[in-house]
């Protein structure tokens, strides 16, 4: 239909392609399910979100610059270093320690989460929702050497992401960081190239690897946080009833989640635990030796890469 | 003739340089993964970086070996109708054919490759771990792609000729079938 | 939208049978898809660049380089004169001689062509010189070769792993009892087949000097032997992945084939290597290019109007798993096996999830179809290289292949599919289940 007067561009019904990582039916899915289905009333039918789940539109990475060039809506899911190094910083190790300060620090008017939304403006793309995950840990497939005493080498390989910040900080728990394909991580444990893995939290381990992993060490490595961005070209065409519709339904999940994510953390550490995993349990202190140790050795070593003004403004934000 | 030989040489000159970079790219890459295995298992000192690097190569080894192919006309081919073509003259009107719809799909193809191509280079993205220019590797598509375009056009003017040719002798061959 | 997809499958089959080149066969049909199909290729290249560079479709390549290089250094020969000291004497012994080495190879290659290519050229002239019809014995050892694809490593199999993210080493276990299942039911019917020819069989051997033949192959038969050994042990001892094991069995075939056996120089070395760097490209960029326009269905929500369409036509899940049969034997006739696993595979997929059957499983089902594809025309590529090689016309090699097929092959195709543990007994015994 043209796309001439005002009227017009109300009832135009869109279509959009909404891509997300997680396989269809799992406690995402069924988040952004909803989601979609809220846009949808919102906007009187008008606006529609054809979800692709299971990363079928490709790697996370991929389709963040698929929506930068427009042939993708939208996404939700970790922001790729690919088309700018500042992103790692939303993975950075021990930027926080507990849900309090995520809750500051990943607010959506953080001066973290605005400086993001300026890169991914600046890549043609709108920020508009964080959806965070949960703290991360390290799953293995054998019993860890004083798990709770960082500085113990535990002479055990575990497989990292191919991203600098976690190989360092493996290395500064005491494990051997071992890169490999993630798509070959499974196997890789069963048949013990590996023996454990780094980067995801309980929910990554329980969907992936409940059947191998024998312990899960829940050290708040990392902050797991997700963002739901437009491609802005695309939100643009919309009328404003349905970008109001998107930007609303995006606030209501952003806030529901903030409810409900740390529940949620210690629901799937307890079906670890009902699968026969054992979690270890650390100390405070334990924690903050963790904490201490990892950010005494990498942040030197990767806030180049993030920008280091931008690092240390948010780094004092937190203090 | 003289500017026929020039381009020969050209020709000549770039298989060469084709030839000797795919050899060497597949012996590098069977190289790095081994390496790995090794500083992996045997020194338990996996290296970050090595697949990161790996890539490059790969799609090098790919898209060059993509256009060796193209240039030997060792594509897989389905060739099913040419078992029961039997007539030379509708054989090679047939691969006049054949050889005009590769031409037009590898154009098309090659124009999307270069609409990345320019992408590449205005993002102009680093590699996560080494830094390394992801243009390096990403522009492998277009050169591939234009490399296989060259040898398409090659194909085709070939076909031609020998239809030109056999115009000639034609109506010989007619008989004799 | 089904329709535009419908008359771009049909629009591909007209470019295959014009014998385009594949990568251009399905650039035209993602030509066809990007007009009518409204599918921006703006990111289309960057996607497949993705696709491509990705370690665990790297495998497929290496395993190809370790086979041109392994079938160049004479390993074929050995391993055909270690399998002859056991089974030579029996009528029809050759014939079982030559299925037994097809699998063999299939151990250390991850293609039905590197079968073909080591196995036909000196197997057929020596079942010819036996009493054995030309077309009898070229049909059999291509028909055998297929096996290549169903013993692991396997070429297929790793796309089948990659693009369903399943356990690829799972996959490569699923097909071996298929594969054994085949090299056994073709080795019995060659053997009552066999009876009808008229054979000259060599005069028996005294037994010390037949002891003593047997200790030399084996021993000339040994860094044959080991490489399986090397690729498979390597892998389920947790020493490296798939892909690093395709690695390594390229690396391990160099000083093999220059030291060991000596069929490899300088000269050949930089020929093979080449050559197979050509049959990677062409692998290669078929391969991205069958990936996009399987993209382009994937952004159209193909798979999930499949399973509509089919849960629409019947609930009968038996009938619907003989449909899903006669597909995969259609699509084999018409693409070669990667380019079948690539685009079918995630469109079948949803479907067969909902019909209850295991990932696993249904690997094991692409599998036999799909190798079969190698044989079956009117794209049988892996025939038309046999019957170049054993030097035989269509006619005399199509009698024997579609027997071969009906009573040997097919027979096993359905036990695969109705009979889970056929392929599953393996991944559950090794724990993969
Ligand atoms: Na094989
Ligand atoms: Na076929």
């Amino acid at each position: 239909s043209p796309s001439g007067t005002g009227d017009n561009k109300e009832n135009e019904v869109k279509v959009w392609k909404f891509a997300h990582i997680r396989p269809a039916g799992s406690v995402s899915d069924l988040d952004f399910q909803a989601f979609a289905k809220d846009v949808e009333n919102r906007s009187n039918g008008s606006l529609k979100l054809e979800i692709y789940p299971a990363s079928q539109l490709g790697d996370y990475t991929v389709v963040q610059e698929r929506v930068s060039i427009g042939d993708i809506h939208m996404q939700v899911a970790p922001v790729g270093t690919n088309l700018d190094k500042s992103f790692g910083i939303t993975s950075a190790p021990y930027l926080v320690e507990n849900w309090n300060q995520a809750r500051k620090v990943y607010a959506s008017d953080s001066k973290l989460n605005t400086a993001m939304a300026e890169i991914l403006d600046k890549n043609g793309m709108k920020l508009i929702a964080v959806y965070p995950l949960y703290f991360g840990g390290i799953a293995l497939v054998k019993e860890p050497k004083e798990p709770g005493n960082a500085d113990v080498p535990k002479n055990i390989k575990i497989r990292v992401p191919p991203i600098k910040s976690f190989e360092k900080t493996a290395e500064a728990l005491g494990y051997i960081a071992t890169p490999l394909p993630f798509a070959e991580t499974f196997t890789a444990m069963q048949t013990g190239i590996v023996e454990g893995a780094i980067g995801a939290g309980a929910e990554g381990y329980y969907s992936n690897f409940k059947d191998l992993v024998k312990w899960y060490l829940p050290l708040n490595d990392h902050f797991e946080m997700w963002y739901m961005y437009v491609n802005k070209e695309e939100f643009n065409k919309l009328s404003p009833e349905q970008q109001k519709a998107l930007l609303d339904a995006a606030k209501a999940m952003e806030e529901k989640r903030f409810r409900d994510a740390e529940q949620q953390e210690k629901e799937f550490e307890g079906k670890l635990a009902a699968e026969g995993i054992k979690i270890v349990e650390f100390t405070d202190a334990e924690l903050a030796a963790f904490a201490k140790k990892t950010r005494e050795q990498v942040w030197p070593l990767v806030k180049g890469d993030y920008g280091e003004k931008l690092f240390e403004s948010i780094v004092k934000e937190i203090q | 003739m003289k500017p026929r030989n020039w381009i020969q040489r050209i020709l000549d000159r770039l298989l060469s340089i084709q030839r000797g970079v795919t050899f060497v790219l597949a012996l590098l890459i069977t190289g790095l993964v081994v390496f790995q295995v090794i500083l992996r298992y045997v020194f338990k000192a996996p290296l970050m970086g090595i697949e990161e690097m790996l890539l490059f190569p790969i799609i090098w080894l790919y898209m060059l070996g993509g256009a060796n192919a193209s240039q030997q006309r060792n594509h897989i081919e389905c060739g099913v109708l040419t078992v029961y073509i039997k007539r030379p003259r509708t054989m090679m009107l047939f691969k006049i054919v054949k050889g005009l719809i590769s031409l037009i799909v590898s154009l098309w193809l090659s124009y999307w490759a270069y609409w990345f191509f320019v992408y590449s280079l205005t993002r102009w993205k680093l590699s996560d771990l080494l830094y390394i220019p992801m243009f390096f590797g990403e522009s492998a598509m277009f050169i591939g792609l234009i490399l296989m375009l060259v040898y398409a056009v090659i194909e085709l003017v070939g076909y031609i000729k020998d239809f030109g040719n056999s115009s000639l002798t034609s109506d010989k061959e007619e008989l004799k079938c | 939208m089904l329709t535009i997809v419908l008359l771009d499958v049909i629009l591909l089959v007209i470019l295959l049978i014009m014998s385009v080149p594949l990568p251009y066969c399905f650039g035209g049909a993602l030509l066809f898809m990007s007009i009518f199909g409204g599918v921006s290729m703006k990111s289309m290249m960057l996607w497949g660049f993705n696709q491509m560079i990705s370690p665990v479709l790297l495998a497929s390549p290496l395993f190809i380089l370790a086979g041109t290089l392994m079938g160049e250094s004479g390993i074929a020969k050995r391993l055909l004169d270690f399998v002859d000291s056991f089974v030579g004497r029996i009528k029809g012994g050759l014939g079982v001689i030559s299925v037994v080495t097809c699998a063999l190879i299939g151990a250390i290659s991850g293609s039905g062509f590197t079968g073909v290519a080591a196995t036909a050229p000196v197997m057929i002239p020596r079942m010819v010189e036996q009493g054995y019809p030309r077309g009898y014995a070229t049909s059999l050892i291509t028909v055998s070769s297929i096996l290549g694809l169903l013993i692991p490593p396997s070429v297929i199999m790793i796309l089948y792993g990659w693009v369903t993210e399943t356990s690829i080493l799972a996959c490569f276990l699923a097909t071996i009892g298929p594969g054994v299942a085949i090299t056994i039911a073709l080795s019995v019917m060659n053997l009552i087949w066999a009876r009808k020819f008229d054979l000259v069989l060599e005069p028996p051997m005294p037994p010390a000097e037949k002891l003593k033949q047997i200790v030399t192959r084996t021993w000339y038969a040994l860094p044959a032997l080991l490489m399986p050994i090397i690729i498979l042990g390597g892998i389920y001892g947790g020493v490296f992945t798939p892909t690093e094991a395709a690695g390594v069995a390229a690396f391990y075939s160099i000083p093999v084939g220059f030291l060991i056996y000596r069929s490899l120089n300088r000269k050949n070395f930089y020929k093979m290597t080449f050559e197979s760097s050509t049959s990677i490209g062409a692998i290669m960029t078929m391969i991205v290019f069958c990936l996009m326009l399987s993209q382009t269905y994937v952004m159209l929500q193909v798979p999930q109007a499949i399973v509509k369409l089919f849960f629409d036509f019947t609930q009968n899940r038996t009938l619907m798993l003989i449909i899903i049969n006669l597909f995969l034997f259609l699509v084999g006739m018409i693409v070669n096996d990667a380019t079948g696993m690539i685009l079918v595979a995630p469109l079948l997929l949803p479907l067969v999830k909902e019909l209850g059957i295991h990932p696993i499983h249904f690997a094991a089902i692409m599998g036999v179809n799909l190798a079969m594809g190698g044989v079956t025309p009117p794209y049988a590529s892996i025939l038309y290289l046999g019957m170049r090689l054993g030097k035989c016309e269509f006619n005399d090699i199509l009698r024997p292949t579609l027997l071969f097929l009906a009573f040997a092959y097919i027979p096993i195709v359905f036990l695969t599919t109705f009979w889970p543990d056929l392929s599953l007994f393996l991944p559950k015994l090794l724990g993969f289940m």
